[in-house]
């Protein structure tokens, strides 16, 4: 082995053979490429070979003519026979869709394996041309559209070999779809967010491999999920207008969140049924007046989820209700391990990053005895505002949680600077360290959270 | 066959240094240079792996490991995978060669992305100071690259 002084002054990245210095370059924007061709002779031409176009971080302005000659010239160049991804996102207007779609026939007539095509524009949602319904998209395995019109033509035998796509600000219709799902035999994933021009969409094959399914649209539409295979199931959306045709055995995550629109409980109760084996489930509001109604008033208790390990709660606790809720019915889980609650009214995706701050640790004595959570291993709270429910639901938590280690209480720094500046975190920690706790060596960690 | 870690037995491994090294198979066969091999029933003997040295192969199967263990989650993975290559340049080209030798796509893929991210914004001049590679070419010649593909440098 040579020593560390030798180690500095070697020229190791030149030394690596094609194949991998292209799979360096493939994940770097085509200007960042390009411009490794003034390294070295020996870089010199290394990134017209690389498979990858990626035009998608530039967000290009194509209504200047230097920006359309660029992309012109760089495929002009590209050597790779195949791609293995073309990434294009652009501000376009009608006019320079002619431009557009001449690129997007490069990529195809070059075996593009993952296509990106995002576009920026008020005025229109671009067509796609014909060749990406064509013989060529075989080879396709992902795609991600963003502002384009997705119809099937007719006779749409489906890409043979997509394996996931994300449609987002998009047109389609239902039969397009549709006929995603049941002519695409590998399709594993299908993401549709803030797409219009849909009304009744049915997923449904027997045969389908989908196992990730995401649908968050704005507007009445009604879905109809009939895929066997699903792992997990994300909807945002009007939650009356939700229906499965068959029962699915795989499902382990549901995301099920109720956006607009009066609801029914019964039914509500009833679609829980049929996801009432998942691991995970994620729910808002709507979740604990259904469980209120149908169970927690009448004195019953929900029995159903005997397999749920994370408990998933997104919304501020605006009554007593749901304090009283959310407890019995993470008692009500034999199984429940972890519950995540993020009090933001608005919801985005996960929960970010948390920054530890203090750490508090348990003394070793457990001062109450009434441990009915016997899993509940972490409980993870974003943006808590030490609301008195809030306090409430945590008081209870400690109490019931036997086997706690870690209760992760984090502020959210946007509230803790403007409008709710009046949340001081040491005054709820003085308080929070006088809960009695069921589980004797609980830590709890304080911190701020960011995204 | 299932090849769960229950059922795993070891695997003998040994680098182009003569060190061997005792993996297990359900950590092994990420390599899928070492699956095939397994597959075909030519995996008895210590397997010799002329290109990896004994380091460089304790670095990849501690990787291996840390992949195969099903209870990591995506989170956690992505943590240690940031971790796994904060290294000097020397390792992560014995890393690389390795992974590829090895034909570890995921292994490959991380420490690609790693050194697109040492380039990624960087003016050539400093790409060249980063990695010590030499300019070799003529002040013309480096001018007519500059120009012919100017659109880029802007």
């Amino acid at each position: 082995m040579s020593s560390t002084t030798e180690e500095e002054q070697v020229d190791r990245i030149s030394a690596l053979p094609d194949e991998i210095l292209h799979g360096i370059l493939s994940s770097l924007s085509i200007d960042c490429a390009v411009r490794t061709s003034v390294l070295s002779n020996r870089w010199r031409d290394v990134w017209e070979f690389t498979p990858a176009l990626n035009f998608g971080s530039l967000l290009l302005p194509l209504s200047k003519p230097e920006t359309r000659n660029f992309v012109n010239r760089i495929l002009c160049l590209c050597r790779s026979p195949v791609l293995r991804s073309f990434a294009l996102s652009c501000n376009v207007s009608k006019s320079y869709i002619p431009d557009v779609h001449k690129w997007v026939d490069f990529a195809m007539t070059r075996k593009v394996r993952c296509l990106a095509l995002g576009f920026e524009s008020l005025q229109v949602v671009v067509e796609l041309p014909p060749s990406v319904y064509g013989a060529q998209s075989q080879y396709i395995t992902c795609m991600i559209l963003g502002r384009v019109n997705f119809i099937t033509p007719s006779g749409f035998n489906g890409f043979a070999n997509l394996s996931s796509i994300k449609l987002y600000d998009s047109k389609l219709t239902d039969a397009s779809v549709g006929s995603l799902v049941s002519n695409c035999s590998r399709l594993n994933s299908l993401i549709i967010k803030s797409c219009q021009g849909l009304v009744h969409v049915k997923i449904s094959a027997p045969q389908s491999q989908l196992r990730e399914f995401i649908f968050r649209c704005k507007g009445r539409v009604r879905l109809e999920i009939g895929v066997p295979n699903l792992v997990l199931l994300d909807y945002w959306g009007g939650l009356m207008l939700l229906s499965f045709m068959n029962y699915l055995p795989r499902l382990v995550e549901a995301k099920l969140f109720h956006r607009w629109g009066i609801y029914d409980t019964t039914f509500l109760r009833s679609l829980m049924h049929e996801v009432a084996h998942v691991k995970i489930l994620r729910v808002n509001s709507w979740f604990s007046k259904m469980m209120a109604k149908e169970f927690y008033r009448k004195r019953s208790r929900c029995t159903m989820f005997q397999n749920l390990e994370k408990f998933c709660w997104y919304g501020p606790l605006k009554t007593e209700c749901d304090i009283v809720t959310l407890l019995d019915f993470s008692r009500d889980c034999p199984s429940l391990e972890k519950i995540e609650i993020d009090f933001r009214e608005v919801l985005l995706d996960g929960f970010g990053e948390i920054e530890c701050g203090v750490v508090e640790v348990g003394d070793g004595e457990a001062r109450v005895d009434a441990g009915f959570l016997r899993k509940l291993r972490t409980i993870k709270v974003v943006s808590f505002s030490g609301s008195k429910n809030e306090m409430e639901l945590i008081k209870h938590l400690l109490q019931m949680a036997q086997v706690l280690e870690t209760l992760y209480l984090t502020f959210w720094k946007c509230q803790c600077g403007s409008s709710r500046n009046h949340m001081r975190p040491e005054l709820f920690r003085g308080q929070i360290s006088l809960f009695p706790r069921a589980s004797p060596h609980a830590q709890i960690l304080y911190g701020l959270y960011r995204r | 066959m299932s090849l769960s870690p229950s059922t795993s037995k070891m695997l003998s491994l040994k680098s182009s240094d003569g060190k061997v090294l005792e993996v297990e198979e359900h950590v092994a066969v990420l390599c899928e240079t070492i699956k095939s091999l397994v597959e075909d029933g030519c995996a008895d003997s210590p397997i010799p792996l002329a290109n990896v040295d004994g380091a460089t192969l304790g670095n990849v199967m501690e990787w291996c490991k840390k992949h195969a263990d099903q209870k990591a989650s995506a989170d956690d993975l992505e943590d240690w995978d940031a971790e796994f290559v904060e290294r000097d340049q020397g390792e992560l080209y014995h890393l690389i060669m390795a992974a590829n030798y090895l034909n570890i796509k995921g292994l490959l893929d991380l420490i690609c992305q790693k050194v697109a991210d040492m380039i990624k914004g960087k003016h050539p001049e400093k790409i060249r100071e980063i990695f010590n590679i030499e300019n070799d070419f003529t002040p013309e010649q480096q001018e007519q690259i500059r120009k012919d593909n100017s659109w880029a440098f802007e």
